[in-house]
């Protein structure tokens, strides 16, 4: 018999969902019954309850009166707190950080705020290098010997850009997070000007 | 967590110190990254606390606990330029190897199962290692790993077998390899 001809192939779910007693009491007799009597279905039951004592055998990273409670401002720190941070282990037995930083949602808005005027630049300088790619009579090259104008040096800006700073720009969660909505108003007004020049 | 929600500051204690370890435990799956899987246990905690009004009495809490931290744990996977932390468990399990001392084979066959089920638990889809882990590990009822995830029953059904099918195939090879 090949195996696609097998009866039990196409519910091969329902040996995971045995395992797991997703069955309805009458489809779990029905495949309680075959399983007892296919040697594959035996097989396959066999390796996927091995995965899950695998699974079952990592053990809980020690955390107790190690891992403190985070603190919620307005609110007073707790004992664990004030005593400090002591090593954390993982279930690797890889030593943690003490939790002496402020929570990641914090430490992103800070490092927004402090970056804000260099990401603003460079979205401008984004949008400028659009719309100077997008001017229908744009020539291909400059004109030679000119005085370069802000426009023609929106690439450079987009070059003194970090990778970190283009990452984080991309970041939707941060968009959202810190409300870029403002700062495309901004933006629209650059190129309103931009498109009175022209 | 009703104590929490009524108001009663020492009940949030009592949900850290009740939750924190197997959410790190699972975090750690997740990520890949000790440091990164402890500060999401934190954030979790802060939007637990945050989001307290709006817990409501008759979904578990734990199954609200998982949601919050699977949905940080997915955005952090999505985040660009996330470093790789596969290199420094790689090179911890070097220098284990490289002591040596009594019992030391044991202890290197041990790790290097436990590396194993780490290492092939990564390898699996996002969703799918969720799924797997909430399931068997957790013990959420597909139901539950549902709503944690956002899929329907089903959906979790087939994610939890093809993550369990994956991953008995990748063991068994893996663990032939640690046995020659």
């Amino acid at each position: 018999m090949t195996e696609r001809s097998h009866p039990c192939v196409g519910w091969d779910e329902d040996l995971s969902a045995l395992i797991d007693g997703e069955l309805e009491p009458a489809r779990r007799a029905a495949v309680e019954a075959h399983a007892a009597s296919c040697a594959r279905c035996t097989a396959q039951l066999e390796a996927l309850r091995a995965v899950d004592a695998r699974l079952a055998g990592i053990p809980l990273p020690e955390v107790e009166g190690r891992l403190s409670p985070p603190r919620i401002s307005g609110e007073p720190p707790a004992a664990a707190s004030v005593e400090g941070p002591s090593p954390v282990r993982s279930t690797r037995g890889e030593a943690l950080r003490p939790r002496t930083a402020p929570p990641r949602s914090e430490r992103r808005r800070a490092a927004w705020k402090t970056g804000a005027p260099v990401r603003i630049a460079t979205a401008a300088g984004i949008v400028l290098a659009l719309f100077w790619l997008l001017q229908p009579g744009r020539p291909n090259t400059p004109p030679p010997g000119g005085d370069p104008s802000p426009i023609a040096e929106a690439p450079e800006t987009l070059d003194a850009a970090t990778d970190e700073e283009l990452a984080l720009a991309m970041d939707l969660e941060t968009v959202e997070d810190f409300e870029v909505i403002a700062n495309l108003e901004l933006l629209e007004r650059l190129v309103a000007l931009e498109g009175g020049r022209g | 967590m009703l104590a929490f929600r009524g108001g009663d500051a020492g009940a949030f204690d009592a949900l850290f110190h009740r939750w924190a370890a197997k959410l790190l435990r699972y975090l750690e799956r997740m990520l890949r990254d000790g440091a990164a899987a402890e500060e999401l246990v934190q954030e979790t905690f802060l939007r637990v606390h945050g989001a307290r009004d709006r817990y409501e009495p008759q979904a578990r809490f734990s199954t609200w606990l998982y949601r919050i931290a699977t949905n940080l744990a997915l955005n952090e996977l999505r985040r660009p330029r996330r470093r790789d932390p596969h290199a420094s468990v790689d090179a911890e399990g070097a220098l284990e190897l490289v002591a040596g001392g009594p019992g030391t084979d044991d202890r290197v066959h041990a790790r290097r199962m436990s590396e194993a089920v780490d290492r092939e638990l990564a390898a699996l889809p996002e969703r799918q290692r969720a799924a797997l882990w909430l399931t068997a590990v957790e013990g959420l009822p597909y139901a539950e790993v549902g709503r944690a995830l956002d899929v329907s029953p089903q959906a979790v059904k087939s994610l939890v077998h093809r993550a369990r099918t994956a991953l008995a195939g990748r063991l068994q090879e893996e663990d032939g390899e640690v046995r020659r």
